[in-house]
């Protein structure tokens, strides 16, 4: 039986999210923000299987299901037509994941933030294929097991934000599900922006990450306090702000909780604390500039 | 399901209109979440057994008012426990072994100096079986025993000797530490309810005990207040005087003139604030203790800021002799001590130094070595080691500091509302004993009253399955603060006056130290299983105070467990 409470979920229950999902947390905390005047452009993806079987849906705004490699040019459709029916109260929210963003969306994504078409898109970051059966995608973080990394990621992964400052488009943030009031002020912000909103949501996933089904808020509280990803917002690709001060744990706290990383040796610990240090005073340095 | 054919992109897209909230994803998991409710070590503490959690969540949200009456639930003095208490619940605070303890004392005065509760709203419930009772002596016990019986519905009568109620409250704790002005709006509020009070009526001298008889029940509070001499020579010298009539003096406010120099006496709350009152009248103090500081009875705050004052202390010295000194002075021989095994309390025990003496010169000597129990009206079969026993007969009970326990306020207090209770109890005829355990608030016996009333009015109500630990908790969820200092008055200022030293909590300031609290073992609705459920099956109202999961869709994942930070949710 729903109660009231749940009836206002955008997310609504019944999905078919693995238990102790991270994404879904993230999406039912996005879409609550977001509010019914919402439409929502999902790609095949764990959006998809969440998304429920026909006739059935788990989202609780109009959504349109769309190609892999095409969330942000979809939602950009979108916005447009919407804009030209002078319905420019309604809100147009692209959700794809790592897959979708870093790897296959990438081109797409880089053609909507340069026209600044005005969608929010939330890359729903998980660090693999996960709906595909967990292979490597430039998300993963160097030296995590995949099912096509047996020997642990060689590569490190992708700097989006980077290349989301790149394009100078208004609002870029990190987010993850750990700091839901962080999290849901970023989107509050992002709605009042105008052009392209670009939020990196970190979602841990317990099938993928090799975790207990319970943890999925705490790891992505370390990955935070550890420093292995910083909260923080970059405006117009020129302004950033860093959002919380981190405990600065060291990345065992946070590596060592996930069976993906419970090969790694002292050295690739060692490497993975230089890697995060060197990140961490990057932005402390382009904080500072103050744009 | 009603599905639309009119629309012509059906023709292209298929359109999911159903909500997968049909499907029952409940079934998946094997185990659920379960509200637990823990006592928190703070409140087991306590011995009055104030919910601590729940006064500080009502702290943290600005709502006051019910901050307050949460705490006259438990308790009828917060004003002066604020105050005056020896606070047992900071030294047990699990907030401790993660950075520092909850300022929980400084946050009762807070409440109790900021929030006002309508005094109809702490109405007594009906009671049909209304029976008549005598409190004999109106201290903190005697109140508070005669406040729990009033809310309970019974008819009180309290029997005070002095010319004011209050007892150690209103003649031995000095002003500085509570101001009189407080305690008389305490026991106003106290006496707002249907009790009785007969001031000026000493029983045993102005009415013989057996005047008592027509009474149901007795409830003995009588208090220490005798002084015991020290038993030395040269004790009835002038200038030599005793702690109990010294306060008593002040607080009556008598003039009371000191020399220049003013040794005291002893190592527990009573010296402490003879030698704090003294520094205010003028003189310089010496404090001479026969044990070392780590062994004094009184308050590690109180001696800290009696020493801030300007109390100088002599440890290791036990007086042995007092004779007339030069110019009117005195002079006090004391016998060195130094410190040996411990005693049957624990303490480690004063032994003498054979043959090393130290004399002293002072203006005026001030004993507080201790309190003795009046006993010579009491009938001799309810007197056990020169104390009352606690329940010397079926309809008579006793409390305070006249019965074998702590002297302390809070423990007087407790004794009051367990010799309610048990006088409720029995009085309506239920001689079940194991009601009481059901009531307690953790292990260390203090009682809830919140919990008696619910059980009286036969409702159901979360008892607690044990005491909260520090390893339940998940310490991720908070950040590490530290404890804000409270303003003091300055030196200078609080030498002058009686008034208040300690200057209390700011609003802000008060807020931010109700937020850190952990709220061992009770919800205080963080959201956190709200937020963290990938179901969305969790709600909460805090004001309905209820947490419900829709079992339908839960997937067992164990999230909201492992999420609440202070145990609250369990997977089953």
């Amino acid at each position: 039986m729903a109660s009231s409470v749940q009836e206002l979920n955008l997310l609504r229950p019944g999905h078919a999210a693995c238990a102790g999902c991270g994404l879904a947390i993230g999406m039912k905390l996005v879409l609550e923000v977001m509010g019914p005047r919402t439409v929502a452009v999902i790609v095949p993806s764990c959006e998809g299987a969440i998304g429920g079987v026909y006739p059935n849906t788990s989202y609780g705004v109009p959504t349109f299901h769309s190609a892999f490699e095409i969330a942000a040019p979809t939602a950009a459709g979108i916005a447009n037509g919407l804009k030209i029916q002078g319905r420019d109260d309604i809100q147009v929210l692209a959700f794809a994941g790592d897959g979708g963003t870093f790897d296959i969306g990438l081109q797409s994504l880089s053609g909507v933030a340069k026209n600044n078409d005005d969608i929010l898109y939330v890359c729903l970051d998980n660090e693999a294929y996960m709906n595909t059966g967990i292979q490597v995608s430039s998300a993963t973080p160097s030296y995590a097991w995949t099912n096509t990394t047996p020997e642990g990621n060689p590569r490190r992964k992708k700097n989006i934000m980077e290349i989301m400052a790149a394009h100078y488009n208004p609002y870029s943030a990190t987010a993850t599900i750990g700091y839901p009031r962080d999290l849901q002020q970023k989107i509050t912000k992002a709605k009042g922006i105008r052009g392209t909103k670009f939020i990196h949501l970190l979602v841990p996933c317990p099938t993928g990450w090799r975790t207990p089904s319970d943890i999925s808020p705490e790891l992505s509280i370390l990955a935070v306090e550890t420093n292995v990803f910083p909260l923080y917002e970059v405006e117009e690709g020129r302004k950033y702000t860093i959002n919380h001060e981190p405990r600065r744990l060291p990345v065992q706290a946070y590596l060592l909780k996930q069976g993906r990383f419970k090969h790694l040796g002292e050295e690739q610990i060692r490497q993975v604390q230089r890697d995060v240090d060197e990140e961490w005073e990057k932005l402390k340095h382009r904080a500072s500039l103050q744009g | 399901m009603n599905i639309p054919t009119d629309s012509l992109c059906e023709l292209v897209i298929p359109i999911s209109y159903g909500s997968t909230a049909v499907i029952e994803t409940g079934k998946w998991g094997f185990q659920k979440p379960d509200t637990n409710l823990l006592t928190a070590p703070c409140q087991e503490a306590c011995p009055a057994g104030i919910n601590i959690p729940e006064v500080l969540y009502f702290i943290s949200e600005g709502r006051k008012d019910e901050a307050l009456f949460s705490m006259l639930m438990e308790n009828p003095f917060p004003g002066a426990c604020g105050r005056a208490c020896f606070h047992p619940c900071e030294a047990n605070c699990i907030r401790a072994q993660y950075d520092e303890s909850v300022s929980i004392q400084a946050l009762e005065k807070y409440v109790s100096d900021r929030a006002s509760v309508q005094i109809e709203k702490i109405q007594p419930i009906a009671n049909e079986s209304a029976k008549r009772i005598a409190v004999v002596g109106g201290g903190p016990s005697g109140l508070s025993c005669a406040y729990f019986l009033s809310l309970l519905g019974h008819r009180v009568t309290i029997f005070e000797a002095k010319r004011e109620p209050g007892g150690v409250l209103r003649w031995g704790v000095p002003e500085y530490r509570l101001p009189k002005s407080i305690l008389r709006k305490e026991i106003r509020r106290i006496l707002s309810l249907p009790i009785e009070m007969k001031t000026g009526v000493r029983v045993g001298r102005d009415i013989p005990f057996e005047d008592l008889d027509h009474f149901d029940a007795i409830f003995l509070s009588p208090g220490a207040g005798l002084n015991p001499s020290l038993g030395i020579e040269g004790e009835g010298l002038k200038k030599v005087w005793k702690g109990g009539e010294f306060l008593e003096r002040i607080n009556s406010k008598e003039k009371v003139i000191l020399g220049k120099e003013t040794l005291v006496v002893g190592g527990g709350n009573t010296a402490i604030d003879v030698a704090r009152s003294a520094l205010r009248l003028g003189s310089q103090v010496t404090l001479a203790y026969r044990r070392t500081r780590n062994e004094m009875p009184a308050i590690r705050d109180e001696i800290h800021e009696a020493e801030e004052e300007g109390v100088r202390f002599e440890f290791l010295v036990q007086p042995v002799k007092i004779h007339p000194g030069k110019k009117k002075r005195l002079a006090v021989k004391f016998q060195r001590m130094k410190l040996g095994g411990p005693d049957a309390t624990g303490r480690s025990r004063a032994l003498p130094v054979k043959g090393e003496f130290l004399t002293l010169e002072t203006d005026g000597l001030i004993t507080a070595v201790g309190e003795r129990v009046e006993l010579a009206w009491v009938p001799k079969p309810f007197v056990k080691n020169d104390l009352i026993g606690l329940n010397p007969s079926p309809r008579v009970f006793a409390g305070g500091d006249a019965v074998d326990q702590p002297r302390t306020i809070v423990t007087a207090i407790a004794a009051g509302k367990k010799a309610a209770i048990s006088m409720d109890l029995s009085l309506r005829g239920n001689s079940d004993k194991a009601l009481l355990s059901r009531i307690r608030a953790g292990k260390k016996g203090s009682l809830s009253m919140a919990s008696y009333l619910s059980m009286r009015e036969g409702e159901k109500w979360l008892e607690p399955k044990g005491v909260a630990t520090y390893q339940q908790m998940n310490p991720i969820y908070f950040k590490a603060s530290h404890r804000v200092k409270i303003r003091k008055r300055s030196r200078a200022k609080s030498l002058k006056k009686f008034s208040e030293v300690n200057m209390g909590l700011r609003p802000e300031e008060a807020r931010l130290s109700a937020q850190r609290c952990f709220s061992c073992g009770t919800c205080n609705y963080c959201y956190n299983c709200y937020f963290f459920c990938p179901e969305g099956a969790v709600s909460l109202d805090p004001f309905l105070k209820t947490r419900t999961v829709d079992f339908d869709h839960c997937k067992g994942c164990g999230t909201c467990a492992k999420a609440c930070p202070r145990a609250v949710v369990e997977m089953r």
